[in-house]
């Protein structure tokens, strides 16, 4: 039964198809098409190899590994993630000119990397699932590296990364050299037996400003927004999704188990407070004099990044739900913007900026649509998923008495409503240069329904997904 | 679910359908729109006359989100309340759509104007029907997305889009205090229901003033309630049928509505009370001032309708919000009428709006002009009509309270006959002042009708025949008859003295005879937020943009193609003295919050 | 000092703090310690052009000081890095390999697929013509 569980994990099922993959198309040289189908075929038959496991518990390896239901969970949001990004990559196969096999199978791995995160419980298996989709991070933003701009984003991520991870590793090597292990239960077994002294206090922080660095919390974001703008639009929607949510997933994981102790609390609650107020401030106002979409949408992932922090701060049931549940939200809204972004790219690959949605309606009412419902719900208005994401935050937030907090991230949120609605306009009231229509393929129009209704209808009746994340936190 | 309780959700559905069908097939066959989203209105009508009468019950409600403490239910209620308020947005509400068929008929994007009043319809009841706070702010904010839409909807004029964009912001920063009281209410009660008997939870606190002042704040974006009121008189660049569904009969009163529905959080506190009266009544004075002194014949029906708001927030703030609820209903129905009278003469005068330029129209539209005559008198409080009632009703329980209120609210009274007045025998009376108002005829029939449904019931709605004000609930008779008297006698003076010194004052003017720059300019509110909000945020916004460009970004990515042109070398320098900078801002990050963490542990 | 010593922990807590204020000392001392000798003792040459040119006797160079390597030489570098690299993990297992014997035969299949993963690799690029001289880019 082990054995059979442990091929049938998305890691695994993951890497092995990835390498698969990797050996066939350098042999046989097939299409690069049906390289993509097959990558996209390899997330659908892991989530359906998922399924017989689903209610597992347990703790494997010496407690390196933890299988419950909010790694499971995970693990489906990391699939639909990267099933997501295999199809806007292959949306933007012109974009791709060298190595395309290469472009949808090393997400693969990356999508590995998230789902080994989902489970860790361990900081050695952390910093090694981390740096699995940090690494191969580093390649997929500098791919396009006939364009200088990413080769530059990837020369930042790289050294920013880098420092990042080198914070990371010294803050896991002081939790190691004081409590003597880097498992999560015997970290927080000794914060229980033992007075928390200053050196694991560097290591906790440490260890957060390392994982800062993932979810882009300011003042850990400065790549952000060049490194969302040069790399290849379906990787910066990975990076906004998948690689903040491999933050987050580590953060909920180290905050409620090794760190959960009382006097961890009394150091970290401020510093994810900070963080949070920070991102939320500057994330919301930056975006405002934004002119480049992508540009845009980065700072519009530190906000949101901001919003998130706030959930966790709020160190309750509601708040780790809040967290879940403004994940999903995020995915579907930011993945109906990227989208659109990439289609439009098709005509004019040098970058989009707010005047080219001018008129959309009139070219694609579909697309228009669409961006105007993601833009909707990322700026959090009723009823769409959005709103209920930031609604929980919120709540959860104030009940743990951090109203200060809760009022800064509402008036950001309604500062960031400024330049998402920016958008909505250019797309309905503004007079276009050209009416030219634009002609989606089937398959995308349905997956922009299924985006656009998703959004609505999951946030209008939000039961199920909150149902399903209660279930899965208690 | 048995059948009464479906029907009670088909409340709802009808115009959600409608919305959703004529947005997704029926686009391009106009009249098929106009059936669909009529018929959907009506069938809310017919529900909320079922509603009425008793035989349609509350349904079952629904839970919706149950999750650690959190729940949310969604349900009907159905008390005296929203009974009311029930039959008069959808009775308004179906007179309108009728009244737009006629009047959007020659748009060519008329579909679209119908599928967005059913999404207006269904959130407007939304509010209505709304048993807890999530619910009521959800439909709320689908009023603010539904008004966006619909003050914009001739989106070709530039003026017509920043119209809809500033009334949008201006109910967020309503909507923004109202969210956060709600998180409150929610904090302190663990419920968010409608339910009286949970002001135990907070009764007495320090805190529940600021409370009962940030859910007022909704009611302030909504309202339009100084400082927020900016938007109502730009919103009115919307279709006129628009202004008279959304900006005078049923939107704008949603937050009365919804001030009247929490009242057991506001009588908590008296400090609230106390701001939310004055609120209201200098609202109502600043609006009708304003409202002497402007052209435009749709203008001055906003301020008109933002100073009828006022008394009605006033009235709450005074305790009475069954004389609150008695007004909204008489002024739904006449506002509306007044509006739809507007529509008329703008929909013949090929939308000319200066008053200026009208004049002897009694003749040409003699319908137009007998049904306008009955909405101005009872807006100006002409005893026997509908609002001498209401407005009386209002100004007694005001007096009750606070005399500085009521004598402010008698002058405002005695303002609202006089630039009625103005309005009306500019309009009508006198001789044609213009080329167009010489070409006059009267509007279709399909126009007509609802004018006519409106002034009949805006001319006995007020008779307690009628029995508005009994259906809401019984007023307690605390003024002796002698005050009561005393009170009808000063505001009949002071509305006759208004009817009178506009009549003589402006009969037969060819122009403006005083010029009160202060009213004239609106109490300069707009350059007001124009120097201070908006030269705020541009520098906000330069702040943010000058720290993008030099100290994040140096224009590296934006700014390649120059530079590459530039020269390699250059790029390099730059590149890596860029990459540097941002390690750097990390690096200090990390040790700033490291210091931070050291000395305060 | 007092910041990271207090008296209500115990000794041996107040020691490992310690510890770890020690290296901290140590690290910035070698840091600033080798960049403030150099900048002592150390003489200052007097810098002119002609000591900055990489001949100081002799012709002037010709064209770009530093001289161009194909690209390719950067290629096989890493690529004999990482294979290199995982030299070091053998040598590890190598040495626990009798004690993990006593747990079973677990410990050869996890080095076998490791070694699986390196033969991947190695044919990967093998058919990439990664290490193939005569191949542009």
């Amino acid at each position: 039964m082990n054995a059979l569980f442990v091929l049938c994990s998305p890691e695994c099922f993951l890497t092995l198809s990835a390498l698969f993959l990797l050996l066939w198309q350098a042999i046989a040289k097939p299409n690069y098409k049906s390289v993509g189908i097959l990558v996209l075929a390899s997330y659908l038959i892991s989530g359906v190899l998922l399924l017989p496991f689903v209610d597992n518990q347990g703790i494997y390896w010496n407690g390196l590994y933890v299988w419950d239901k909010m790694a499971v969970l995970w693990k489906v949001f990391f699939l639909i993630t990267g099933f997501l990004v295999t199809y806007l990559s292959l949306e933007s196969n012109s974009l791709i000119t060298k190595g395309r096999a290469e472009f949808y199978t090393l997400p693969l791995l990356t999508t590995a990397g998230m789902a080994l995160l989902a489970s860790v419980r361990d900081f050695i298996l952390l910093f090694v699932g981390l740096e699995i989709v940090t690494v191969s991070f580093y390649i997929l933003v500098a791919f396009q590296k006939e364009f200088p701009s990413a080769l530059e984003a990837g020369v930042k991520y790289l050294v920013i990364g880098a420092l990042a991870s080198s914070f990371l590793v010294m803050g896991i090597a002081f939790v190691f050299g004081i409590t003597g292990s880097t498992q999560f239960d015997e970290v927080a077994r000794f914060a229980q037996n033992n007075p928390v002294s200053t050196p694991l206090v560097l290591g906790l922080i440490f260890v957060l400003v390392g994982l800062g660095f993932k979810a882009s919390a300011v003042p850990f974001h400065v790549w952000t927004p060049d490194v969302y703008q040069g790399a290849s639009t379906p990787i910066t929607s990975y990076l906004a999704v998948g690689s903040k949510a491999a933050g987050f997933v580590v953060l909920l994981r180290v905050l409620n188990l090794p760190f959960y102790d009382q006097s961890f609390q009394k150091h970290w609650i401020p510093l994810i407070v900070l963080m949070a107020l920070l991102s939320v401030i500057l994330g919301n106002l930056a975006a405002i004099p934004q002119r480049n979409i992508k540009r845009m949408l980065g700072y519009s992932s530190i906000s949101h990044g901001g919003f998130l922090l706030m959930g966790l701060s709020a160190h309750n049931t509601i708040g780790c739900a809040a967290v879940i549940y403004y994940f999903f939200a995020y995915l579907v809204a930011i993945f109906a913007a990227f989208l659109v972004v990439i289609l439009l790219e098709k005509n004019q690959p040098s970058g989009i900026s707010i005047k080219d949605f001018n008129g959309l309606y009139q070219k694609n009412g579909l697309l228009a649509w669409s961006m105007a419902f993601a833009m909707i719900s990322l700026a959090g208005l009723p009823p769409l998923m959005g709103f209920f994401g930031k609604l929980m935050v919120f709540l959860a937030a104030w009940e743990s008495g951090q109203h200060l907090l809760v009022i800064v991230g509402a008036l950001c949120a309604a500062a960031g409503l400024y330049y998402y609605i920016g958008v909505v306009r250019a797309m309905f009231w503004a007079e276009p240069e050209t009416v030219q229509r634009i002609v989606l393929s089937p398959a995308t129009k349905v997956l922009l329904w299924i985006l656009s209704i998703g959004s609505i209808l999951l946030g209008f009746y939000a039961e199920p997904v909150i149902k399903l994340v209660g279930a899965v936190l208690s | 679910m048995n059948t009464s309780s479906l029907l009670a959700w088909v409340l709802l559905l009808a115009p959600l359908l409608s919305a959703f069908m004529i947005w997704a097939f029926l686009k391009p066959f106009p009249f098929l729109s106009q059936i669909v989203s009529v018929g959907a209105c009506a069938i809310s009508f017919l529900i909320a006359i079922g509603v009425a009468l008793g035989s349609i019950h509350e349904p079952v409600t629904i839970n919706w989100i149950d999750i650690g403490g959190l729940t949310v239910q969604l349900g009907m209620v159905f008390d005296s309340l929203s009974k009311v308020m029930l039959l008069v947005v959808t009775g308004v509400g179906l007179m309108i759509h009728i009244y737009s068929m006629g009047y959007m008929g020659e748009d060519p994007g008329r579909s679209r104007f119908f599928a967005e009043l059913s999404l207006f319809m269904l959130s407007m009841l939304g509010i209505v029907v709304a048993t807890n706070f999530i619910m009521m702010y959800l439909f709320w904010e689908l009023v603010g997305v539904s008004s966006y839409l619909l003050i914009g909807f001739w989106f070709e004029k530039p003026s017509a889009a920043n119209a809809a964009t500033k009334a949008f912001l201006a109910n967020r920063i309503g909507d923004f205090g109202f969210l956060l009281g709600i998180i409150m209410f929610w904090t302190f009660t663990g419920s968010l229901m409608f339910d009286p008997s949970l002001s135990s939870y907070f009764k007495g606190h320090p805190l529940v003033t600021i409370m009962a002042l940030l859910l007022f704040c909704g009611c302030v974006g909504k309202s339009a309630q100084i400082p927020l009121h900016v938007w109502l008189p730009d919103a009115m660049e919307g279709p006129t049928p628009v202004s008279a569904l959304i900006h005078a009969a049923t939107m704008v009163a949603a937050g009365v509505y919804m001030l009247c529905r929490i009242f057991f959080v506001l009588e908590q506190s008296e400090q609230a009370l106390e701001v939310i009266a004055w609120t209201g009544g200098i609202t109502a004075l600043v609006a009708a001032l304003t409202a002497t002194q402007q052209d435009d014949i749709k203008r001055i029906l906003a301020y008109s309708t933002m100073s009828q708001l006022g008394y009605m927030v006033m009235a709450v703030g005074s305790s009475a919000t069954i004389a609150a609820m008695f007004h909204l209903c008489t002024h739904a129905f006449f506002k509306a009428l007044l509006f739809l009278g507007a529509g008329s003469i703008l929909h013949v005068l090929h939308h000319e709006q200066d008053i200026w330029k009208m004049g002897g129209l009694w003749k040409k539209m003699p319908l137009t002009f007998l049904t306008f005559f009955i909405g101005t008198c009872a807006l100006a409080g002409v005893p026997g009509f509908s609002g001498f009632y209401s407005k009386d009703t209002i100004l007694e329980m005001v007096g009750e309270k606070n005399k500085m209120l009521f004598w402010l609210g008698l002058f405002t009274a005695g303002l609202t006959a006089f630039y009625m007045t103005r309005l009306f025998v500019l309009t009508f009376m006198g001789a044609p002042k213009s080329e167009v108002a010489e070409h006059a005829h009267e509007s279709p029939f399909v126009m007509g009708l609802p004018m006519v449904v409106l002034s009949f019931f805006a001319l006995v709605g007020g008779y307690s025949v009628v029995g508005i004000e009994k259906a809401l609930g019984t007023t307690h008779e605390a003024m002796s008859q002698a005050a009561k008297l005393n009170v009808m006698i000063l505001s009949v003076l002071v509305g006759l003295t208004g009817v009178g010194i506009g009549a003589f004052a402006y009969w037969n003017k060819q122009k403006e005879i005083v010029i009160f720059p202060l009213f004239k300019n609106k109490f300069y509110f707009d350059e007001l937020y124009e120097l201070t909000l908006l030269k705020l945020q541009q520098l906000l916004a330069g702040v943010f943009a000058w720290l993008d460009e030099w100290i994040i970004g140096f224009g590296i990515v934006r700014g390649s193609a120059f530079l590459v042109s530039v020269g390699g070398e250059l790029l390099r320098v730059f590149q890596t003295g860029n990459i540097r900078s941002y390690a750097f801002i990390f690096g200090a990050g990390a040790a700033a919050i490291l210091v931070f963490f050291l000395i305060s542990s | 000092m007092s910041l990271f010593l207090s008296q209500s922990q115990p000794l041996s807590e107040q020691i490992n703090t310690l510890a770890f204020v020690f290296q901290f000392l140590a690290a910035i001392l070698v840091a600033a310690g080798m960049l403030g000798v150099a900048a002592l003792i150390g003489q200052k040459g007097r810098k002119t052009k002609e000591k900055d040119i990489p001949y100081e006797c002799g012709k002037d160079p010709i064209g770009p000081q530093n001289p161009r390597f194909s690209v390719k030489f950067y290629m096989v570098a890493m690529l004999f890095i990482l294979f290199d690299i995982e030299t070091i993990f053998f040598f590890a297992w190598a040495i626990s390999y009798q004690d993990l014997l006593s747990q079973g035969i677990g410990a050869l299949f996890v080095i076998l697929f490791f070694l699986f993963l390196l033969g991947v690799g190695f044919v990967y690029e093998i058919q990439k013509k990664s290490l193939d001289w005569t191949q542009r880019g």
